[in-house]
This record gives C-alpha cells, structure tokens and sequence, in this order.
C-alpha cells in the first residue's frame, strides 16, 4: 500500500505548515516519516528529507536519534494517554532532557523543567504531580512542554487540537502559536479541521489520497480555493458567522489506498469531473504565485 | 378552549376508533377519534385526533392532524378501505392537506399551546460521593455530585433542541436521564403527557419504543459480531415484530420474517447505504466510520420513534463526512415529525441545524434561546467565550479572538453563587454570592446572568 506518493513541502524557521486531509489521506504518515518511526513494515521507499542541510533518508539510525527531540520533536494526539500514568510529570519532562543532554546535573535539569512549565503556562509547583491529577488542557500543556525539552529546531503537532473541548483548544493553538514566535520554531501542524489550520498556519498543503492537491500560503488557499476537493472541504464547514444554511458536503467515501482510484483520485466524488481526470494524472502545479494545485481544470 | 384562527373543515361524521387495549385490568389508553372531511376534489379525507382536540363548535384543530388517510370508499358496515397514508410527503399532498401541514407548522401561536413531546422540571441529577467510615463519622454533610442541577426546558414536536457546553458540563447525563437510562434525584419528565420520573422499568418498556439514541462512537456502539441486517431489526425484534397501528397505541399483529427484511430495507435506503442488499449482510468493520454512524441512525429510526437523543453524533467523524450525516438526520426529522436533542459541544454545527439552543455549564442551563439568536447575540459570558473559541477557517482573523483563561471547576464542590463566576470577566460581588436566576431578557430568549437582573 502506498500512504505517500511524491509529497513535497518546504518549512522555515518561524513559519508553520499545516497539513489537511482526512483520515487516511496519509498526513500522520508524513509525520512519522519526518522522524523516521513509521510502524513496523511501513519504509520510505524514496525520496529526500533534508534537514539543515543533512538528508534524513539517509542518515544512519544512530545519527537520527540526535535529530529526535533536539532536531524535531512531536507532540501526539491524544493528551489523555501519551504520558507514563506511574511516573510524576515533572520526571518524565526531565527524562527527555537527560537522555538528549549528556552532563547535565540534576538541578540544573530542575530549573529547566520549571522553567518549561512556566513557558507553557503551568504553575512550576504541579511538576511534582502524576498525569491523572492533571486536567485535560494541562496534560496536553505538559506534552508540549515535554516536545520543547530539548531545545527543539522544529515542532510537528499531530493533531493538536482534537479531543479537547473547543475552548481548551482555543488555548493549546494559542501557545503554540505564541511558542512558535517567541522561540522562533518551525512548525508542522497535522489535522483534519481545516479551521484549526488556518488558526495557526502561514502555509497549508491539502492532502487526499496520500497526494498532495493543493500547496500554498494559507490566505490564498481560504480565500481562492482552486481544488474542488479544496473547495468542497471548506465548504462543509459549518461558519460560526453568517445566515443558516443547509450544510454541504463532499458525497462519496475516501478511496481504499489498497486500490485507488486511477489518474486522478478524487475524480469518482468530483463535481467537475471531465474525460481527462480518468486517465491522465494530474501534475501540482503553480497556477498563482506560490500557489500549486494538481487538478485538470487548470 | 379558543378557536384557531382557520377552522380546518366541518367534521362530517366522527367516531371513537383505537380504543386502546382494554384486556384485563389494564385501563384503557386516550381514546382517538377518526373525523373526515368531504376534500376539495370529492374525495374523503380521514385522520386521527384525540377528543380533546375537537371543538365544541365540531371542527377540529388542524395542527394535531399528524396523520392523515385518503379514503377510497367506505364500505357497508363502516369499515375503511385506506388507500395510503399521506404524511409528511410533500409533493404528492392533496391542496387541503398542505393547507393542515401549514397551519401545522404555524409557530409561537399563543392560541394554540403546542403539546411538547418531552418537557422538564427542575431536573435533578447527583451522584453522592463515597466517602470513608471516618469522614461519615465525623461529618454529616453529604457530598455529590451535581451532574445536572434545575433544568427546565421542553421540546415541541418536530424540533431539534441542541444542547451545548464543555465536556463536564453535564450534558451527556442529561441526555440520559430523559430517555430514563439513569433515574433522576430530583424533578420531573413528562414525556407524551405522561410522568415518566417514577416509572418502573416494566411500564417504561412500552414508552421505549418512542425514545432513542444515537450515540457517539459508531465504531463502539455496533455489536461486532451481528450483521447490518440484525442490528437494524433488532429494535423490532426486542418488541416482538410487533406492528402498531397509525396510532402507535395499539398493536394490530405480527409482521413476518419478510417483513422485518422491508423495514430494514427501507431504513437503510433511507440513510442512503444503497442497495440494500449490498450493506445488509455486512458486519461493522467492513464499513466506514461515516456509514457506521448511518447504521446508528437507521437503528434509532427504525421504530419511528417521537425522541431521539443524538449524543456528539458526529464528533468522531472527519469533518468532510460530518455534513452528509447531519443532513441525513435532519431530513429523517423533518420526515417523521420526531424531537432532537442534539447533545454538542461545537456551538457552530448546532446553530446551523437546531432549532433552539440552551448552553449548560456545570449542570446549570446558563442561556436558552433560538439558534440564531443564541449565537448571533449571545447574552452569557460564558456564551459568548464559547463562541469566540471556535475556531474560524479564515486565516486573516485569527489574532481577533480572546479565549477566557482555566478551565471547567469541578462538579463536586462547583464555585458558589453563579458557577461561572470564577472564569467570568464580568463578574462582581454579586456574582459570587448568589445564584443568578433565569430571566427571560428578549423573547423566548433566557439568560441566568446578574448582568441583566
């Protein structure tokens, strides 16, 4: 099974990208590439990773654990169950710290870990505390504390936001965002919620089908979206602003990966579908400056 | 009681019918009574009304007409030969019956008191706290739990009642004390006329047929090991295949194997799995998750069925399918008249789909009023940090918002007086010491706020 196929993106310092798509469109697979811990039997089969001017792909795996967590580090979904239940919080952020840092000593280690809390919003105190004696909004506080303890270059949060309630949410996508310019990171962000990625993103690339069909800044994307996949996704948004309205939709499922869809792989739910789109594949191109869109139509 | 403003047509001849099972000791349920009228193109119409909605002056109430029959003829001893049952099907109504289906749909018609399908009291839900021998020993205070605190509110037929609020909130067990799944501590639910706090298990049996729920995880809520067929027949099934008449009162007879097969068979075209036949003999995992959630809902629709709790139908499903299903359960509730309660916490989905909207925050309603005007002018403090939470899909407005800082307190030992107070920008002294009552500030729009006592 393909999850990726000729994904291309580019991130800089204090800029964030975000990456849309739903389920199985292959966005958390690119994650786990960047950092090289796909599940077992899941490889990269090509391509390049380049990292301050060091391919990835490529690197021996003892050079990459160097990368993990003081090149790029991640903060997963699901605050609720990615911390150790049976070790204090403050332990687990200092593990990550002494593990990444030969020589460091222990009250230094102390300080630093305060001093994480205090970036993310957390009364240094509560380091002492067991995961379960934190609320939902402070476990995900102290998982993007434990991403920053090594200094990180660049931060992917892989679907940061989902699972908490929308005003816990409100406030995890501000520090992050208020992080990403006081530490200057770059930032990948992964999520199916399109408003969250607009939220927080300078850029936005739009995965389907472990594709990329649409790439470019994130106002040019919300304000002209030319994929009609693109289109569709915002669309079926419900606006907080504005009249009632019946909602809309994009009909049909998400492909089978097993067994896509031939040319071009949104065609079978595609309202402008042409002759075309069902035999030749589509290549991304730039139709404004700095915005690409892989679709016939253009 | 008054006339309403059109009087639908002179009955022409009346009589009791469905008069509820009379076996053995059992009382006897609400009789209805069958009128006709002669309609505009010489053909009969009948439908069912209860007594009480017969004027003295012998016309009837249009807006109870929620089942209309178009006689063919009458035979000899009185019996009717139905030619089909017209409701709800738009298009193919005869001009007179639109004419009920809109005096039907007349709202906020002080004349008419719309009989509400669910309505609540002062509801009360607390779960006392375990406490150790010593603590009871040395203090007699109880403690609890108070998951859902004086709620009042009733939903009209038809309607979608969306409930909103922070996880926490209460509003998942509130859900649950309407269909009767929890008993409440305090308070009272009138259901179809019918006190219902009380009610033991043995007489909520019958009342279940018209209660349901979709809940919100279909990749839980769908039994692994049976078929789509199954799960969808089973609500049938656990009522005997029984077939109730027009009424829904009493039963007529058993439907047959083949049957129960039509009826699964429609639902299923009804939430769109088509063919039929293709997603009936499928088990769960073969399905995706939006067509899972499409199987819940045929399996709550299934019985036709006056309340459906719909608890975060959607939240776990990708954004791009969320809309197909709301649409889907919206259209169901438009066709069969049944009530909502749309259990969400994302304000903006409820204000394009319900009807009204009440905000819970730790058990207490603090705002209850139209959708629109809920969202569009929120009152609450609270109301309003929840809707500038919500994340807009416009990346020029994004440093626009302020989001309130903390987060819900819990339900144990909750903030006094107003419980909102300690995340409020506004609050004040008052705040703080007593409970803000809920006042109605505009029409049919209430607010439990000392900013507008």
């Amino acid at each position: 099974m393909r999850a990726v196929e000729n994904v291309s993106f580019g991130v800089e310092q204090g800029e964030a990208l975000g990456i849309a798509g739903e389920s199985g469109s292959g966005k958390s697979t690119v994650a786990l590439s960047l950092l090289r811990i796909l599940p077992q039997g899941g490889y990269i089969r090509k391509g390049k990773i380049m990292f301050q001017g060091q391919d990835l792909v490529a690197l021996p795996e003892g050079e990459m654990r160097k990368i993990r967590w003081k090149g790029i580090s991640i903060v997963f979904q699901g605050a609720m169950n990615a911390m150790n239940p049976v070790y204090r919080v403050g332990d687990q952020i200092a593990e990550a710290i002494k593990l990444h840092e030969n020589g460091v000593t222990d009250s230094d280690v102390k300080e630093r870990v305060a001093k994480l809390f205090e970036t993310v919003g957390i009364e240094p105190s509560r380091a002492a505390n067991y995961p379960h004696e934190f609320s939902g909004g402070m476990r995900q506080r102290a998982l993007i504390a434990m991403a920053l303890a090594a200094n990180p270059i660049m931060l992917i949060g892989d679907e940061p936001g989902t699972a908490l309630d929308v005003i816990v949410q409100a406030q995890t996508l501000r520090l992050l965002r208020d992080l990403k310019d006081r530490l200057g990171l770059a930032m990948i962000m992964i999520s199916h919620d399109l408003s969250i990625i607009a939220e927080t993103c300078e850029k936005v690339a739009i995965m389907y089908a472990g594709k990329i069909v649409e790439y470019g800044d994130a106002v040019s994307i919300f304000k002209n979206p030319l994929h009609p996949y693109t289109q569709g996704l915002i669309k079926a948004f419900p606006s907080i602003k504005g009249e009632r309205v019946r909602l809309s939709s994009i009909p049909g499922q998400p492909p089978d990966l097993l067994n896509p869809p031939p040319a071009c792989r949104f065609n079978p739910r595609c309202p402008y579908v042409m002759d075309v789109c069902k035999h030749q594949e589509p290549i991304l191109k730039e139709q404004e400056k700095g915005h690409l869109v892989a679709c016939h139509l253009y | 009681m008054q006339a309403p403003s059109e009087s639908l047509g002179q009955v022409t001849d009346s009589k009791v019918v469905a008069e509820g099972q009379k076996s053995g000791k059992k009382k006897a349920r609400k009789d209805l009574r069958l009128v006709r009228f002669g309609a505009a193109d010489g053909s009969v119409i009948v439908g069912m009304v209860p007594p009480s909605h017969m004027l003295p002056d012998g016309s009837v109430k249009g807006w109870e007409f929620n089942r209309c029959y178009r006689i063919k003829d009458v035979d000899k001893v009185g019996r009717l030969s139905v030619v089909r049952e017209i409701r709800g099907d738009e298009e193919d109504l005869p001009p007179d019956l639109q004419r009920f289906e809109q005096v039907e749909e007349v709202e906020d018609d002080p004349r008419i008191p719309a009989a509400p399908v669910m309505s609540i009291e002062n509801l009360r839900k607390w779960y006392p706290l375990k406490r150790g021998f010593f603590e009871t020993v040395f203090s007699k205070e109880e403690m609890n739990v108070k998951a859902v605190d004086d709620v009042s509110f009733s939903l009209s037929k038809g309607e979608i009642f969306a409930l909103a609020g922070e996880s926490g909130s209460g509003k998942t067990t509130l859900g649950k004390v309407l269909l009767r799944l929890v008993s409440p501590s305090g308070g009272r639910i009138v259901f179809l006329g019918r006190d219902i706090t009380e009610l033991p298990d043995s007489k909520m049996k019958p009342l279940r047929r018209e209660m349901q729920i979709v809940f919100q995880d279909p990749f839980e809520s769908l039994d692994p090991r049976m078929i789509i067929k199954e799960i969808i027949a089973e609500p049938l099934r656990v009522l005997g295949n029984l077939e109730f008449d027009a009424s829904g009162r009493s039963r007529v007879r058993k439907m047959g194997e083949r049957e129960v097969e039509e009826r699964v068979k429609k639902m299923l075209s009804e939430v769109e799995l088509v063919p039929p036949e293709e997603f009936m003999y499928r088990f769960p995992h073969e399905m995706s998750g939006g067509q899972r959630q499409r199987v819940a809902v045929a399996r709550a629709f299934v019985l036709t069925p006056s309340f459906v709790v719909a608890d975060e139908p959607v939240s776990m499903l990708d954004v791009s399918i969320r809309a197909e299903i709301i649409n889907l359960m919206v259209d169901l509730v438009r066709k069969s008249q049944a009530s909502i309660l749309f259990i969400s916490h994302d304000i903006a989905l409820a204000k394009h789909i319900a009807d009204r909207i009440a905000v819970l925050y730790l058990g207490k309603m603090m705002e209850l009023g139209s959708a629109e005007r809920v969202v569009d002018l929120p009152l609450h403090p609270y109301t309003q940090a929840l809707i500038s939470a919500v994340p807009v899909p416009d990346p020029e407005s994004k440093r626009a918002r302020d989001v309130i800082s903390g987060e819900i307190p819990s339900p144990v030992d909750p903030p006094s007086g107003c419980r909102f107070h300690t995340r409020c920008p506004y609050a004040h002294e008052r705040c703080v010491n007593e409970q803000p009552p809920l006042v109605e500030v505009e029409k049919e729009h209430y607010v439990a706020c000392h900013l507008y006592t």
